[in-house]
């Protein structure tokens, strides 16, 4: 049986259609019922496997189950309630090693070394020095852990029904069984979570729904510049780029009498980190670099040469890459004329075709709505099924019903669900298109 | 965003960095998801919950009205789901097999609350609940309206009509299910709109929202 296919109503089937609800009523029933919060899909889960098949606990009755029960057999009951505290679990425990719980409740690291949380069942969570974190609630199956600040080295021993829940900052990161780095900065206002085994479900504001993280990958959310990445931690650690001789020999793009790269040490492209003094525009590889994080080094580079003559010599890959450095680094202005330039000088490039989202994004931050919209159109136009295709129309309808209301906006809406029917857009678009 | 994709200098890959839209890119497919499950490694329990209990959770609160209720029955299709899952013999029907035992517990839900009614546990059948989460008290008022109305009819005739006329499924995919035939279902249905549409006539804020639909359905 399948659900996905409407089957057409046959005229005998159009003779048993009643009067009653009206369309009017359905779309109401559909706008204002039915739609779980993320909240209730991250406690909800939470529940469920706390009891889920292979707990080897007896299934818990809920009350409501049981009143028909209730009512005839209340001795009945009294043995339920007797089995249940019978089998009822302890809570587990929590002991601090190096640090103590301050007044408010948080640990406080005492030595130079790390905190460590450690629980009974095994599960352990190291913090880092200058880590404010608590303790919210414990139970039997986990524990709730709030980080208000600083970096937390998450190991939770995986049993059957675990659950645990992490807060940082607005986000909510929930674990089943799985090691990984959690860091919350609450001046920049920035999430990192970077996965090393196991799963993760991280839900908080810049998402529709939760983001499901594997082992191995790394996820940025910087809730100010509304950016949300996600990468591979096999990628960050990729080895460094070949030497430019060992890449001429390899046919690479590299030019006949530019002098060789200057080494780039993982110290000095930290974030942040200045970038070195004597190399050039020809030379330097910012796509490489800009994972690590220096954001604020890539542009200051570029202003060093001059941002003009920047523009008009990098290649596309760091014209992106710089872009992209001055986006995350807040320098709308930078970014908006790499990204021009990336157009002007590379057109019809993958990267150009991109740099018309990447601009209708940053006209969206700058609310110049039309200007964001002929952006997202012009994407759109280049790649109908580009990497942002899905995001883009689903950009334009919110930015069309806000420029010019729902009635312009259902069409961009219809056109959504008929593309992208499971796209992170879909929800709202069908609620647009059944409003009144 | 414009990085460069493919083979980078015919050796390393450059680090992945992209804006992400969360979506089922990369994610197993209901197949694999299956297979885990049976192989009882929990973090299929965990994806299988994400990627279908909006869905379940629509259907019921859409049928019952109620968030409070559909969260807890949301729940027990899953657990049940998980429990019966060696059953599923075509993994790849995974979406239907939920749909179903979502329409089953929906069915065994409604008649647990006529039984309730019978034993007088509450007036109305209901247990204590949080009120219908509209966005307006107009539509809060109406909808209350509504359910109360269909409160009114059997399991088995409200779940057709919602099945029908809310979910909008064909009357071949509600007989199948709700494992009843289409002559059933069809009665039903007809009959379940009967009954609404003499209740919402009588009522002065539905009547509003009773609509014709030609001489063929003025029966």
């Amino acid at each position: 049986m399948s659900f996905d296919a409407e089957i057409p109503m046959t005229g005998k089937d159009a003779e048993n259609t009643a009067e009653f609800p009206s369309e009017a009523l359905v779309q109401l029933i559909h706008t204002q019922q039915g739609h779980m919060s993320v909240r209730q899909r991250i406690e909800g889960g939470r529940s469920l496997l706390a009891r889920s098949m292979w707990s080897r606990r007896p299934r818990r009755w809920s009350m409501r189950e049981m009143g028909p029960v209730l009512a005839v057999a209340v001795v009945v009951i009294g043995l339920v309630i007797s089995a249940r505290g019978r089998r009822a679990t302890s809570a587990l425990s929590v002991a601090v090693d190096g640090g103590h719980l301050d007044r408010e409740g948080f640990v406080q690291a005492e030595s130079p070394r790390p905190a460590r949380l450690r629980f009974s069942d095994g599960t352990e969570v190291l913090l880092d020095r200058d880590t404010r974190a608590s303790v919210r609630s414990l139970d039997s199956h986990g524990a709730r852990v709030s980080l208000a600040e600083g970096t937390a080295h998450v190991d939770v021993l995986h049993k059957p029904g675990t659950s645990w829940l992490f807060d940082a900052g607005p986000f909510l990161v929930h674990v089943t069984g799985t090691s990984f780095t959690l860091a919350w900065k609450a001046a920049d206002q920035q999430l990192d979570l970077k996965m090393e085994r196991g799963t993760v479900e991280v839900s908080g504001p810049l998402s529709d729904g939760s983001i499901l993280l594997r082992s191995g990958q790394h996820l940025i959310v910087r809730v100010r510049q509304r950016e949300t990445l996600i990468r591979d931690v096999e990628d960050e650690a990729a080895p460094q780029r070949p030497a430019p001789e060992a890449r001429a020999a390899e046919g690479g793009e590299q030019e006949a009498g530019t002098p060789a790269m200057t080494a780039v040490t993982s110290a000095a492209t930290g974030a942040g980190a200045p970038l070195h003094a004597s190399r050039r525009i020809e030379n330097v590889d910012w796509s490489a670099e800009l994972p690590k994080g220096g954001f604020e080094a890539i542009v200051e580079e570029a202003e060093r040469w001059g941002v003009e003559a920047t523009l008009n010599k990098a290649s596309s890959e760091n014209l992106a890459a710089l872009a992209d450095a001055a986006r995350y680094g807040r320098r709308d202005d930078v970014a908006r004329r790499a990204l021009l330039a990336q157009r002007r000088r590379f057109p019809g490039a993958s990267a150009a075709r991109d740099a018309s989202f990447l601009l209708g994004r940053l006209e969206e931050s700058q609310h110049d709505v039309a200007g964001a919209i002929e952006w997202f159109d012009r994407y759109l136009d280049e790649s109908p099924s580009g990497t942002y295709a899905s995001e883009a129309l689903g950009r334009k309808m919110i930015l069309v019903r806000a420029l010019y209301g729902d009635a312009r906006a259902r069409a961009v809406a219809a056109s959504y669900l008929s593309r992208f029917p499971q796209g992170v857009y879909a929800a709202r678009a069908q609620a647009l298109a059944r409003a009144p | 965003m414009g990085h460069p994709r493919g083979a980078w200098w015919g050796v390393n890959r450059p680090p992945t960095l992209r804006l992400v839209s969360v979506d089922r890119a990369g994610e197993p497919d209901d197949v694999a998801l299956v297979r885990a499950l049976v192989a009882r490694e929990d973090w299929a329990a965990t994806a299988i919950w994400h990627r279908y209990a909006p869905m379940v959770y629509g259907v019921l609160d859409r049928a019952l009205g109620s968030a409070g209720e559909s969260e807890d029955l949301t729940q027990e299709v899953f657990w049940r789901i998980f429990a019966a899952i060696r059953n599923l013999r075509e993994p790849s029907a995974l979406r239907s097999f939920i749909y179903s035992a979502t329409v089953r517990m929906l069915r065994w839900h409604l008649r647990s609350k006529k039984l309730r009614r019978i034993f007088l546990l509450s007036n109305s059948g209901e247990m204590p609940d949080r009120p219908v989460p509209a966005a307006d008290s107009e539509g809060r008022e109406l909808l209350g309206r509504f359910y109360r109305l269909l409160d009114t009819l059997s399991a088995n005739d409200r779940t057709s009509f919602v099945l029908r006329h809310v979910e909008g499924l064909g009357l071949r995919e509600i007989a199948e299910a709700t494992g009843a035939s289409l002559a059933t279902v069809k009665r039903r249905v007809r009959r379940a709109s009967d009954r609404i549409t003499v209740l919402a006539k009588a009522d002065p804020e539905l009547v509003h929202y009773v609509v014709r639909r030609g001489d063929s359905d003025d029966r």
